[in-house]
């Protein structure tokens, strides 16, 4: 492969991440419908004018694939960076840190709606069973959240494998009716179960600690005060580059691989000896587990949950950020989060239209690009 | 010596129709077999029963000496039976790389968890399967080496047949099944597919395949025997030449003799 100058490649590299990044902390801090709309409309022609010149997107990558150590570096310097920036609006940072939750759900779900196209309406069950185990364990037992979120990551896996095993028998859309009726199931359980609280939830779950910093208290950095938010923020950050690391692993793996081929073609998929019904649940396992960590996350960071966290909806949005994003990109999975999870923030007014939204963004993507922003790229071996 | 493969009063039911009705055929080991019929005969059917698609509603199938009837589909694959499809089936949205790759799914061990906690060893066995991949295309031929990293939906539609092939045999089997290889092509592109399954005998002479086929001539040339199947019973069974007389055979092609 042709080698660029480095220096040369490096600029590229800071510039275009800088750039993504300004715009970011712009769209954050911009308040106002209008205004908002004008920078939307703005990154929208940025978007658009970057796709249609081949040669620019082709510079740009080939620049980026080449130093993409130094590229990972830098991007996790910005994001490090953004509570310092942010550091009077820790409205702003709690939008991040949610945007990175969502960002966990998503990536937990690709496996299944991106990788394998099993459509599981069921996120908001894994997720509100892991915020519920790992809540009931820290207010009942003391024990430390960071043995807690393995519990929780645990009872939600084993709550997919019970979800797993009937829809292996289904296909299509009778398997996302599986998932859906089995959502409600736990959205009842938490409603009417005497020992999950019922729907008054559970209240003062403590939050974590680590090496005796608890993270209800601010950061200080050198006289540099960062608003308790920030913590969790570098937590679900950690939480959000693991997640990727593992996404990148396993859909470039041999796993990753049978899963497409089950996605692509099931009757093959059986033909060529992959058993894919240990696949399908595999992947169920795989998804509930990170759901349920996830949980467990939120469920410390806000202190209290009740079943109205858990709701349809929520596995709803979880659907439209893959399908957006782009299914089995794990990078477009993390833009859509990101991105819905920003926009119905800076469109409040516009509150009672939400679901509407989200029904348009999906019938819009499947018409017009149905696989998704950013496609999946092919696999390529050396 | 047992037979590579045979099957035993073979029946299948669909609703009141009988599909297969009691059908007793074999294949030895290295041999080609032909297996022809008008539409509608049960000739696909028959090979999804073997392949474990469909479960018989009586008889047995032995497969190198053992009884595998009931067997899901992935484990009549992983004894050695691979096959392709009368409208191709290929994973359309991956590579021609990616697809034989999958075709050598059960020949390889690693899982998810090596993937995340060892991902050297995933990645080393993933890439020693790229390089056989690569060289079992090279053997077909150069231009899917070339097209390696193509999606397989933009291939044109001999090489698709011809890809779907590389990815039965990346399988390494014992039992090869081609659904109307032939089907949709040119005499020019007919031809290269017989020197591809001479090819195949060349490299693995032990290899038994079942070719479901409407072009004559390609039975012609390549079946060292052929079974004659009407409405999922067997008619004749033989050599081209000898079948190809026999009147239940032409009767069935050409239906009743003498009337107008």
């Amino acid at each position: 492969m042709k080698r660029f100058n480095r220096t040369q490649a490096l600029g590229v590299v800071f510039a275009g991440e800088l750039f993504l990044f300004a715009v970011l902390i712009l769209f954050l801090r911009i308040e106002g419908a209008v205004a908002t709309l004008l920078v939307l409309l703005g990154i929208a022609l940025c978007w658009y004018l970057f796709n249609r010149s081949r040669r620019l997107q082709s510079y740009v990558e080939a620049r980026f694939l080449q130093e993409k150590r130094a590229a990972a570096l830098l991007a996790l310097l910005f994001l490090i960076a953004v509570p310092f920036l942010l550091k009077d609006f820790p409205y702003l940072i709690h939008l991040c840190l949610t945007a990175g939750i969502y960002v966990m759900l998503a990536t937990g779900l690709n496996y299944q709606l991106g990788s394998t196209n099993i459509v599981n309406l069921a996120t908001a069950a894994s997720y509100g069973v892991g915020a519920y185990a790992s809540a009931l364990l820290s207010v009942h037992t003391g024990l430390s959240f960071w043995f807690v979120i393995f519990a929780a990551g645990g009872s939600a896996a084993f709550m997919g494998f019970l979800l797993g095993m009937p829809t292996t028998k289904t296909k299509d859309y009778y398997l996302s009716l599986v998932t859906i009726a089995f959502g409600l199931i736990i959205y009842l359980l938490l409603n009417n179960l005497r020992w999950t609280g019922g729907p008054n939830g559970i209240g003062d779950i403590p939050p974590p600690s680590l090496l005796g910093h608890s993270f209800r208290e601010g950061l200080n950095f050198w006289g540099l005060r960062l608003p308790f938010h920030a913590n969790y923020y570098y937590l679900v950050l950690f939480f959000v580059l693991l997640y990727t690391l593992i996404s990148q692993r396993l859909s470039f793996s041999r796993t990753g691989l049978t899963w497409n081929a089950i996605r692509e073609d099931e009757i093959a998929a059986r033909c060529a000896g992959i058993n894919v019904s240990n696949y399908k649940i595999l992947s169920f396992c795989i998804n509930c587990f990170l759901d349920g960590v996830t949980g467990a996350v939120y469920a410390h960071y806000i202190g209290f949950i009740s079943p109205e966290n858990f709701q349809f909806m929520l596995s709803v949005v979880v659907v439209t950020m893959v399908i957006l994003g782009g299914m089995d990109n794990v990078f477009g999975v993390i833009f859509g989060a990101v991105l819905l999870t920003l926009l119905p923030e800076k469109f409040r007014f516009f509150e009672e239209f939400r679901l509407l939204m989200f029904g348009l963004i999906v019938i819009a993507t499947l018409v017009f690009r149905p696989q998704g922003l950013f496609p999946q790229k092919l696999r390529r071996y050396n | 010596m047992a037979f590579l493969l045979e099957t035993r009063d073979l029946t299948i039911r669909f609703g009141g129709l009988v599909a297969i009705k009691k059908l007793n055929a074999h294949v030895n080991r290295g041999e080609v077999l032909g297996l022809i019929g008008p539409n509608g005969s049960g000739k696909t059917t028959f090979l999804n029963l073997i392949t474990g698609i469909y479960k018989p509603a009586a008889g047995d199938i032995l497969f190198q000496g053992e009884n595998v009837v009931g067997l899901p589909a992935f484990r009549m694959a992983r004894k050695g039976i691979s096959r392709t499809f009368q409208n191709n089936r290929l994973f359309s949205h991956l590579s021609v790389l990616d697809n034989v790759m999958i075709g050598m799914h059960h020949k390889q061990r690693s899982q998810w968890y090596h993937a995340i906690f060892r991902n050297d060893f995933s990645k080393r066995e993933l890439g020693e399967a790229a390089h056989k991949a690569t060289e079992l295309l090279e053997f077909f031929s150069q231009e899917l080496v070339d097209d390696r990293y193509k999606k397989a939906i933009e291939l044109p539609q001999a090489h698709r047949r011809r890809l779907e092939i590389c990815r039965a045999l990346a399988a390494d089997p014992v039992l090869l099944l081609l659904d109307e290889p032939a089907a949709g092509m040119d005499p020019e592109e007919t031809g290269h597919l017989m020197e591809d399954i001479r090819k195949i005998q060349d490299k693995k002479s032990d290899i038994g395949m079942i070719i479901i086929e409407h072009d004559m001539s390609v039975i012609r040339n390549i079946a060292d025997r052929v079974i004659v199947i009407n409405h999922g019973e067997k008619i004749a069974d033989g050599p081209f030449s000898q079948i190809s007389e026999e009147p239940a055979v032409l009767q069935a092609y050409l239906g009743e003799t003498g009337e107008p």
